[in-house]
């Protein structure tokens, strides 16, 4: 996982959900994060723009992790 | 802070700003997709958040990441609030339906992607007629700032993409065939998510509408920045430029529905 990805996409969310850094770690789930379909659509923009990566919604599950997130952007999984 | 909207409102928002979306009048199209009424324009309730972000910016440059997190309808109260922190809020009930994120301003470089256009009397006119609509309205006047996002939304209505960009994007959108913005949005649900504006101490201190002549309005060139299977996301910027110095911005967000 690169480090930037992971910090980046957690000031990214921590952002659109005003969330503090602490909030968020690699096993933090993401359902547990609350994403509506704005800030879906907000976070898969961004991430397009900046790592020229389409998030897909078909990639989350109950068990997605903010990790696995990262380590699905950096292509490694 | 409490506000509420009109039909007339509407009206006077899109004969100012050229937002005819249909969404905005059709209630067989509103009804169609969920919604209970036609609703309002966004950037119409905007203008009643920026003038709450007017008075916690307190004549300080910043920069607004404004979030439209759901549609807002006629004749029902709203209020505004300020979180204290960094965030202005409209909402009803527990739910926020405007978020505006405030940030550090920003410098930026004017762009002329799409060529620029001097302020010209016609849009001075047009500006100062709906402030004056506003003031009316609202009891107060909108802050000047305001006013100037309101004029650089209006020249995005007004401004029509290259027709290589648009037929492009009717053709993703799964409409082929169509000419201009407005014919895209007549046949497919646009709304737009996010509006994010750089204020600079320079637009804080224009202190009148007659102050907006002499600018140039500089336009971006439309950029589609995502597409899935659902939809496009296409982004558009405006600069308010004065002695090649850019007072403010506005880059509004679109997302449109593939057919």
């Amino acid at each position: 996982m690169s480090t930037n990805t992971f910090d980046r996409l957690r000031e990214l969310v921590c952002e659109i959900k005003d969330l503090d850094e602490d909030d968020i770690q690699r096993d933090t789930l993401i359902k547990d994060l609350n994403f509506d379909s704005l800030d879906f659509v907000e976070l898969q923009v961004t991430v397009k723009k900046e790592c020229n990566f389409t998030m897909n919604q078909t990639f989350f599950t109950e068990k997605t992790t903010f990790g696995d997130l990262c380590d699905h952007i950096d292509g490694k999984e | 802070m409490m506000v509420r909207y009109s039909a007339h409102d509407v009206e006077k928002w899109a004969a100012f700003s050229g937002d005819y979306n249909p969404i905005h009048f059709d209630k067989g199209m509103a009804s169609s997709y969920g919604m209970t009424a036609c609703p309002i324009q966004g950037m119409l309730a905007l203008a009643d958040v920026k003038n709450k972000i007017s008075d916690v910016v307190q004549g300080k440059p910043f920069s607004a990441h404004i979030s439209f997190r759901d549609y807002i309808v006629p004749d029902t109260d709203y209020e505004i609030s300020w979180d204290g922190k960094r965030t202005v809020t409209l909402h009803r009930d527990g739910q926020k339906l405007i978020t505006a994120r405030l940030k550090d301003y920003v410098p930026e470089q004017p762009e002329t992607g799409l060529g620029k256009v001097s302020t010209d009397a016609q849009m001075i006119t047009c500006l100062d007629e709906f402030a004056h609509y506003r003031a009316e309205e609202r009891k107060h006047p909108d802050a000047l700032w305001s006013l100037g996002d309101s004029l650089l939304f209006r020249d995005i209505f007004n401004t029509e993409s290259p027709r290589e960009f648009t037929r492009d994007l009717s053709a993703k959108v799964g409409v082929s065939g169509l000419e201009t913005i407005n014919d895209v949005m007549s046949v497919s649900l646009a709304v737009q998510t996010n509006h994010t504006i750089n204020v600079s101490e320079q637009a804080l201190n224009i202190s009148s509408v007659k102050q907006f002549s002499g600018f140039s309005i500089n336009r971006g060139h439309p950029s589609l920045v995502l597409i899935d299977e659902e939809k496009v996301v296409i982004e558009f910027l405006v600069q308010l430029v004065s002695d090649n110095a850019v007072t403010m911005s506005s880059k509004s967000t679109v997302l449109i529905k593939r057919k």
